[in-house]
């Protein structure tokens, strides 16, 4: 390979790089501009604190009100966005799924207590949702394998 | 073959251009990238601290042999697991061993990138989640952008690979983890027990087997890298030290988070559908920094992204070598564009994989089904990893004093646990999983079992059986048949 090849392979990998990294902090700003966090009213507040009181019953730990008012808002947020709904539930299996981050990726017998939480969050947040997502959750194979 | 060439001249041969040379820390970088992420940190959470014994278990019997065998061979001889399996075992094993790993990834990408548009989606607009046509523009766009940087060399997807772990694994895990020891440093009690009690996972018979036996899969990947190992410039002990530094990263990139994200965010509030930014946006709100949200949003997709390329530059690249040398492909699969890169492998894949996304994203009803697949690929997956760890005893026995940068300590003994523990996971494999509900068990077996054969066997077989001698195009600067790799 010549020196000017290897400058040319240089500059396209530098154009690439700086391609993929203006992209990127374009992606970012657009991202920061449009979040929004959940939305803190009376009603935020009233929810909070009825999850609270499932997530204790259930022998949860249980997170402070702001935290739960910022994360879920008053209408549950990403949680209550069609959790019933095919994309969302095709999403959802694969949480159901062993430690992998690559391909290794592969399906296991869930535990319970990762459904009884967002079972809870639909309860509250999204009620009208609940029947379906029910029937979602009654259709999945759990065990318990973690501590009460 | 390659074996009465004066060893000089081989060497002058396979010796990649100065321009294509990586260092050992991007390829350790790559390697990690390919295997560890921080999506299955909120996954891992809910079992708390026994998450470190979830990771630790499949370490030592899984990682750490995978990972030395694969050293001391790549550290030998050139090709990856091609020409690891086809030296070792013969030429046609090493096809099916190559063809297991390539397979393996085409229900691999869907996924990953219905990852990237629903994570997208959590920061724009959560109503995008549920939109098939937002999901398949991301899974098509991502995906044939990252055929075209694949198609541009492996020095290119390298450094977007590593860029991609430093920015968005590294520095957004190192941020979950430090805010983690405040949130305890602040005398916040952990959201999951720590104490010794909770080491370990409760049993629960068949389901936690199910579970610790398919963590092994959580480090499967770990050889994909070696067949880069010719852009080294001293493969035989750059090799190893990348796999021992990679080895490190993926432990860390895995347990720390998953326990930050364990004393931070009660179970019960992390939410199957939002997943790990769920998780991220739980301990933001924690701290009042939630305008962070959407930025490690965006750095997750980055990480996700450059993963992605390594799988694409990997497997399909050791399924050209073998092709080339030994015709078991069609000359239209093997051409390479002007970066000698393997562009119609890759297209040709990258339209199977454009059909089964939209089909996840328009037909998403057939999740299960899609799911049931991802078994079938991980089951033909480690059937390279069995065939991986005899060809290494073999070679051992048949070559011992065949020139190795780097030879692994008690390899029988390695290759042992490793083979046991490949068959363990192969077997779980055939165990229905939540996602099956309450579906006929003897069917899924059938599909499991009828989808590996299928697919691991039958496919390479009939690209085996059809082969043509003229379609050989061997190549000696390829270095894949004797020379060793230092």
């Amino acid at each position: 390979m010549t020196a000017g090849e290897k400058a040319k392979g240089r500059r396209q990998r530098a154009i690439l790089y700086n391609v993929v990294a203006l992209l990127s902090v374009l992606l970012a700003i657009v991202a920061v501009t449009t979040w929004r966090a959940g939305k803190a009213d009376r009603e935020a507040e009233d929810k909070a604190d009825r999850l609270s009181a499932a997530l204790a019953e259930l022998g949860a730990p249980v997170p402070e009100r702001d935290r739960i008012v910022r994360l879920l808002g008053n209408d549950g947020g990403p949680v209550c966005a069609d959790p019933a709904g095919a994309l969302q539930r095709a999403a959802s299996l694969g949480q159901l799924s062993n430690g992998a981050g690559g391909p290794g990726t592969r399906p296991v017998i869930a535990d319970s207590r990762i459904l009884e939480g967002e079972l809870a969050i639909v309860t509250i947040y999204c009620p009208d949702q609940l029947a379906e997502f029910e029937k979602f959750v009654d259709d999945l194979r759990t065990a318990d394998l973690t501590p009460e | 073959m390659t074996q009465n060439r004066s060893p000089d001249r081989s060497a002058e041969r396979i010796r990649p251009p100065a321009a294509g040379w990586i260092s050992w820390v991007a390829l350790a970088l790559m390697t990690t990238s390919s295997v560890a992420s921080l999506r299955p940190a909120p996954t891992m959470a809910v079992y708390g601290l026994a998450c470190v014994f979830l990771y630790l278990v499949p370490a030592l019997v899984f990682l750490l042999p995978t990972s030395l065998v694969s050293a001391e061979l790549a550290s030998g001889w050139k090709g990856g697991v091609y020409n690891w399996v086809a030296r070792g075992i013969s030429k046609p094993a090493g096809f099916f061993a190559v063809w297991c790993q390539f397979a393996m990834t085409i229900f691999y990408y869907p996924s990953l990138l219905g990852y990237v548009a629903s994570t997208l989606a959590y920061v724009f607009d959560p109503g995008l989640a549920s939109n098939g046509l937002w999901t398949a523009t991301v899974i098509v766009v991502a995906y044939w952008s990252g055929v075209w940087v694949s198609s541009r060399g492996t020095k290119g997807v390298a450094g977007l690979a590593s860029g991609g772990l430093i920015i968005g694994t590294l520095v957004p895990g190192v941020v979950l983890v430090v805010l983690g020891f405040v949130f305890l440093g602040q005398g916040n009690a952990p959201a999951a027990p720590m104490d010794a009690g909770s080491l370990l996972p409760e049993w629960a018979g068949l389901a936690s087997l199910v579970l610790i036996v398919n963590n092994f899969l959580s480090y499967s990947g770990m050889e994909m890298n070696a067949v880069h190992v010719s852009s080294l410039r001293n493969p035989a002990k750059q090799f190893p030290k990348a796999m021992f530094l990679a080895m490190g990263l993926v432990l860390l990139i895995f347990i720390l988070p998953a326990l930050a994200v364990s004393w931070v965010v009660p179970a019960g509030e992390l939410s199957l559908t939002a997943g790990v930014m769920q998780a991220f946006d739980a301990v933001f709100a924690q701290f009042g920094w939630q305008v962070l949200t959407p930025v490690v949003g965006v750095m997750l997709v980055m990480a996700s992204l450059g993963g992605m390329l390594t799988w694409l530059a990997g497997p399909s690249k050791g399924l050209l070598l073998i092709s080339r040398q030994e015709g078991y492909l069609p000359p239209v699969l093997q051409k390479r564009n002007k970066h000698g890169v393997q562009q119609n492998i890759l297209v040709a894949q990258g339209l199977v994989t454009t059909v089964i996304a939209l089909l996840y994203a328009f037909v998403p009803d057939v999740s299960s089904t899609y799911w049931i697949f991802s078994v079938i690929t991980t089951q033909v997956y480690l059937i390279m990893y069995l065939l991986m760890f005899v060809a290494a005893v073999r070679l051992r026995r048949k070559e011992p004093d065949h020139p190795r940068g780097y030879r692994a300590p008690m390899l029988v003994g390695l290759c042992g646990i490793g083979f046991a523990a490949s068959l363990a996971a192969l077997l779980v494999g055939f165990i229905p999983p939540s996602q099956l509900g309450s579906g006929n068990t003897v069917s899924y077996v059938l599909i499991v079992g009828g989808g590996a054969l299928g697919l691991g066997l039958v496919v390479p077989f009939l690209f085996y059986r059809f082969r043509k001698p003229h379609w050989r195009q061997p190549e000696p600067e390829d270095g894949v048949t004797a020379e060793p790799a230092s």
